[in-house]
């Protein structure tokens, strides 16, 4: 697909600049933010994606207000260029490609765990410390409670899935009772 | 002769009975004898011939018919025999052409029974089928059935059941999986 291309080749070419930098997580942060804030706004999407409005204005526009927001010069660059290159429809999809590259590039990476109660500070850290140790890097730990998971947890590391949930382990009894697949 | 004679009866009988002979009566008469015997002489002389040819071909006539028709009998018994005999043969093959056809019609009815009984057999055999299937189909069912219902009353009872340390429980004993 040209659009994901686009998205990737873009993201690549904006990790590559900041993964140098000390800094990087907080750009990409910012980067986050601008990105949602312009994004969720329909009227300066309108704004953006209307082809009757000149280019250069729309560039002269956002680079006034990026500069009045104080963004970092990066990621002024980056929108400027997406807006200068008719990309800006992709701005919405170029964040977690970002994330996912940046996390790469420093060695990190991101677990979403599943739990069906709060967890303890204690128990935080001790799932940070399990998943760093299987993963070999530093890992950024989403945390969500589903109270449907019943017992035990579920981790997505990226495109794998730890699921130890006790539904998941009914699921899988009914599933070997009545030899079919159910699909949660 | 007889004939001649019989005539002259009837011929002198009316003269006698009137009883008045005229004068050269008898020598008239004589010569009308003699002219009469002559013409009919004459008459047979030349009649006779052609009259018993045609006599004699009516006598052959009659009996080539009536060969003929000895022999048209004969003809006619010996085709009548023929019919008769042949008749008989007729009979004979009748019987025989209506015993192969019973025959035939004996062995098409057992054809068509063996057919008909393996077609019943079919017939059973796919209704057994289908009864099985459609007992596993609904056995099936109602273990699934029992299964998906066990396995909400589990999760029912779990939900309701579990407190919070057995929670947490559950969570350690996964943390310790993955800590390995």
């Amino acid at each position: 697909m040209a659009g994901q291309e686009a998205v990737n080749r873009y993201a690549r070419a904006f990790v590559s600049v900041i993964s140098g930098r000390d800094d990087a997580l907080d750009i990409y942060r910012e980067f986050h933010g601008i990105a949602k804030e312009l994004t969720e706004n329909k009227a300066v999407v309108h704004y953006f994606m209307n082809p009757s409005v000149m280019v250069r204005d729309k560039v002269k526009t956002l680079d006034a207000s990026l500069a009045d927001a104080g963004a970092d010069g990066i990621v002024r660059r980056l929108l400027v260029a997406l807006v200068r290159n008719n990309r800006f429809g992709i701005l919405k999809y170029l964040s977690d490609p970002v994330r996912r590259m940046l996390y790469d590039e420093l060695g990190m990476v991101e677990v979403k765990l599943t739990v069906p109660v709060a967890l303890s500070a204690d128990m935080k850290t001790r799932f940070q410390k399990a998943f760093e140790k299987k993963t070999g890097k530093k890992v950024i730990l989403s945390i969500e409670t589903d109270p449907g998971v019943i017992g035990g947890a579920v981790a997505r590391i990226g495109s794998l899935l730890i699921d130890g949930s006790i539904k998941t382990n009914l699921v899988k009894i009914r599933e070997k009772l009545t030899g079919e697949i159910q699909w949660r | 002769m007889k004939k001649l004679i019989l005539f002259g009866f009837f011929v002198g009988i009316p003269v006698f009975a009137s009883g008045n002979v005229p004068e050269g009566y008898w020598f008239e008469m004589f010569a009308k004898s003699v002219n009469a015997i002559i013409f009919f002489g004459l008459l047979f002389w030349l009649a006779k011939k052609p009259i018993v040819a045609a006599l004699r071909s009516q006598r052959e006539n009659l009996a080539r018919q009536l060969e003929e028709a000895e022999q048209k009998e004969k003809d006619a018994a010996e085709r009548l025999a023929r019919i008769e005999e042949r008749m008989a043969g007729l009979k004979n093959e009748v019987e025989e052409i209506l015993k192969k056809t019973d025959a035939a019609a004996n062995r098409e009815k057992e054809k068509i029974l063996e057919q008909a009984k393996m077609e019943a057999e079919k017939i059973k055999q796919i209704a057994e089928r289908e009864i099985e299937n459609r007992f596993r189909t609904a056995r099936e069912e109602l273990r699934n059935y029992m299964t998906n219902l066990a396995v909400e009353k589990a999760e029912a009872v779990l939900k309701e059941k579990m407190e919070a340390k057995d929670v947490e429980h559950t969570m350690l004993q996964y943390l310790k999986e993955l800590e390995g």
